[in-house]
């Protein structure tokens, strides 16, 4: 299976080596070489629909900057800290919500195979024996790539070996073939992405039901590995209370709650420029056509007390079903902490460190945690 | 090109023959009015065409000219005749040119312009490059968009035409049922609102009619909307601003009731002019602003001994709870 890929570039800076090479062969198609990114973003930017093309052309490349970033958490809102761990770029799948198709110009699937530079990236993080969560599951989805490189088997191992840090695989996928007999050390949580059979159905193409996520989770557990949830992003509309709220059942009636790390919580939000593109790309979708106001961050949100009422009846059930499961939200403010979860994550030290302690305790971190809150 | 002055019938023109044609205006009665008083400066420029029955003549340019004249009962007109082995490139490049020259061409005809001359110059580059060569400056993305406005219901484009509709509006309603078209017309038509304005409502409408998955002529028959366009209201820009405001509290029914919530427990506080309490915008912030206006120590003194008055007001202890209430 290579999904799709049409058209494979090499960058000649990482020609020949042993990552590029494998992943040539095992796509099966003729890489051209090229100096740098300039042909491929051409490439794709000629094409009338730039986002979907970018999802068939494949650039083999290194990681010029660093591997292990900040997440871009928006000023104003609440953000958890994380670190990602930047192997690559965009995703086969297709959301219609997808923030990458307007946060790359152009986006390109990209795979960075400068893996020695990875681990030693990694070496320095370790080294400094702080409690971190890093994840690869932000600028695309983590497990899309197994298919063609099986990066997990270099990962899991290299977090499995230490202690202070925790490495979160994001998923929409049900591509862990290559993780189970992983000796993972429990230094690794698989993580979804979750969100209501509807949703799934009319704004996740290609992506796998929402049955197929969990039971995935479910084999992993068995496989020992810690979980995460994510319900990001949660989209408001007639009847989606009793939707999410039937994933939150489904999910408990599957997986032991003490083995889920954390869930997450985010309701739809866009940069403005997403609208258009998804106006262009998803005629049928009506998901950008809600209540939504301009966030102090300059993204679109949902009206405050319209997000509120969806969270409250999710955490409400959450709680019923696992009351000491570690719930939070993805950028959201104090107000909705506040008001939603009947407490702000300052009382634990911050939002970061609420994470930090889950990790700690559901993966055996033995690392320092950070010093202070993370405030931006 | 080569051409020759002359004296002809109107009766010998074929008028109907808009081969050539870039005008969408028709005559009106000052074209006449100015002909009457000071005679037809600027002559119609016309083809001979042989093979014609009952008209020896088409027309390159001048049509409502010498539809002017012959409503006049002229009998006579001069003319610049082109010889009749002028290609029809040529011929349309003239009746540009001739247009151009003497007005600004508005968005139809600038899209008819581009249609017909497409038709010789398929390469939107060098159409571009020949367009500018005889005054007109065009993109080929705007000849993209040109090619788009045609395709749009005649009555659409006609709006256009006349300059009540920018292009990219007309262009934001591809796709959209006849009927809904036909009443969006009718209300541009009707209430003329700018630029800024129309693109709001037609937002508001289309999205609300696509959250709704309705088309758009039922949002404008919804009662909140059709009852002020039906109202009989002759100030249009009064109307212009009850539709504006009823389109927002469709598409933002929570948000206008929060907004409303504010104003009921505002007007409650009874705040003394000078003193302006401000929502946050959408109520993402929780933060609020207050606007004081001092001229002396005295009005700061006041302001304080208010503050310390309103600040256990119950009315603003509800405004800071910030309860959307059901």
């Amino acid at each position: 299976m290579n999904y799709g890929i049409k058209r494979l570039f090499v960058d000649s800076s990482v020609a020949g080596s042993p990552v590029a090479e494998a992943i040539s062969k095992k796509i099966g198609i003729l890489p051209s070489l090229v100096d740098g990114p300039g042909p491929v973003y051409r490439a794709v930017s000629e094409s009338p629909d730039p986002e979907a093309a970018g999802k068939k052309v494949l650039f083999l490349t290194k990681n010029s900057g660093t591997f292990i970033k900040d997440c871009p958490g928006t000023s104003h809102y609440t953000c958890c800290g994380y670190r990602i761990l930047h192997i690559g770029t965009y995703c086969v799948m297709d959301c219609s919500y997808c923030i990458l198709q307007a946060y790359f110009h152009p986006p390109v699937l990209q795979f960075f195979v400068n893996h020695g530079e990875m681990k030693k990236a990694l070496a320095l993080a370790f080294e400094d024996r702080q409690i971190m969560r890093i994840g690869t599951g932000e600028y695309t989805d983590s497990l899309i790539w197994e298919s063609f490189y099986p990066l997990s088997k270099t990962l899991v191992p290299l977090f499995a070996s230490q202690s202070s840090c925790v490495l979160e695989l994001k998923s929409k996928t049900t591509a862990i073939k290559n993780l189970l007999d992983l000796e993972h050390n429990r230094k690794t949580i698989m993580a979804w992405s979750v969100n209501t059979g509807r949703v799934i159905h009319d704004q996740e193409r290609g992506t796998t039901s929402l049955e197929n996520r969990i039971l995935t989770a479910k084999t992993c557990v068995s496989s020992g590995y810690p979980v995460a949830f994510h319900f990001d992003p949660m989209l408001i509309y007639d009847g989606c209370e009793d939707e999410y709220i039937f994933v939150v059942d489904f999910i408990f009636d599957n997986i032991p709650a003490d083995e889920i790390v954390w869930i997450s919580m985010g309701a739809f939000r866009f940069m403005p420029l997403l609208k258009p593109i998804l106006e262009r790309r998803f005629p049928a979708s009506r998901i950008v056509y809600n209540e939504f106001v301009r966030g102090i961050d300059s993204k679109m949100r949902y009206f405050k007390p319209l997000r509120m009422r969806l969270y409250r009846s999710v955490i409400d059930r959450i709680r019923k079903r696992a009351p000491d499961v570690c719930v939070y939200f993805c950028m959201e403010d104090e107000e909705v902490w506040e008001k939603t979860m009947g407490f702000s994550p300052a009382v634990h030290g911050g939002l970061a460190r609420m994470l930090d302690v889950s990790a700690k305790k559901h993966c055996g971190l033995s690392g320092r945690f950070r010093p202070g809150p993370i405030s931006y | 090109m080569r051409f020759d002055s002359t004296h002809l019938d109107p009766s010998s023109i074929d008028i109907g023959d808009d081969r050539y044609r870039i005008t969408t205006a028709l005559p009106d009665k000052s074209l006449g009015r100015s002909i009457s008083l000071v005679g037809l400066l600027h002559p119609p420029v016309l083809q001979a065409v042989l093979q014609k029955t009952t008209a020896s003549y088409i027309v390159v340019s001048g049509f409502n000219r010498i539809k002017a004249v012959s409503a006049m009962g002229w009998s006579k007109i001069d003319c610049f005749v082109l010889s009749g082995d002028t290609s029809p490139k040529d011929c349309l490049l003239f009746s540009i040119a001739d247009n151009v020259s003497s007005r600004s061409l508005n968005l139809l005809e600038q899209a008819n312009a581009v249609r017909k001359l497409s038709v010789f110059v398929p390469d939107k580059i060098f159409l571009c490059a020949m367009l500018e060569d005889i005054g007109l400056n065009l993109s080929p993305g705007l000849v993209s968009k040109y090619e788009r406005l045609l395709k749009l219901p005649q009555e659409l484009q006609a709006v256009v035409g006349r300059g009540l509709m920018p292009l990219a509006a007309a262009l934001s309603l591809e796709g959209m049922d006849l009927h809904s078209v036909h009443m969006i017309c009718g209300l541009i038509e009707r209430l003329r609102p700018g630029t800024n304005l129309q693109k709001e409502i037609l937002s508001r409408l289309k999205e609300f009619a696509a959250q709704k998955g309705i088309p758009v002529s039922s949002v404008l028959e919804l009662p909140d909307v059709s009852g002020i366009l039906n109202s009989g209201e002759a100030d249009r820009k009064a109307m212009l601003q009850h539709l504006r405001k009823a389109l927002r509290r469709l598409c933002f029914p929570s948000l206008c009731a929060m907004e409303d919530q504010f104003a009921e427990s505002l007007s409650r506080l009874e705040l003394p002019p000078g003193v302006r309490f401000v929502f946050p915008e959408g109520f993402e912030d929780t933060r609020y602003r207050l606007e004081l206006e001092i001229k002396s120590a005295s009005d700061m003194e006041n302001h304080g001994c208010l503050m310390q008055e309103i600040s256990s007001h119950p009315a603003l202890l509800e405004i800071f709870k910030r309860e959307l209430r059901d």
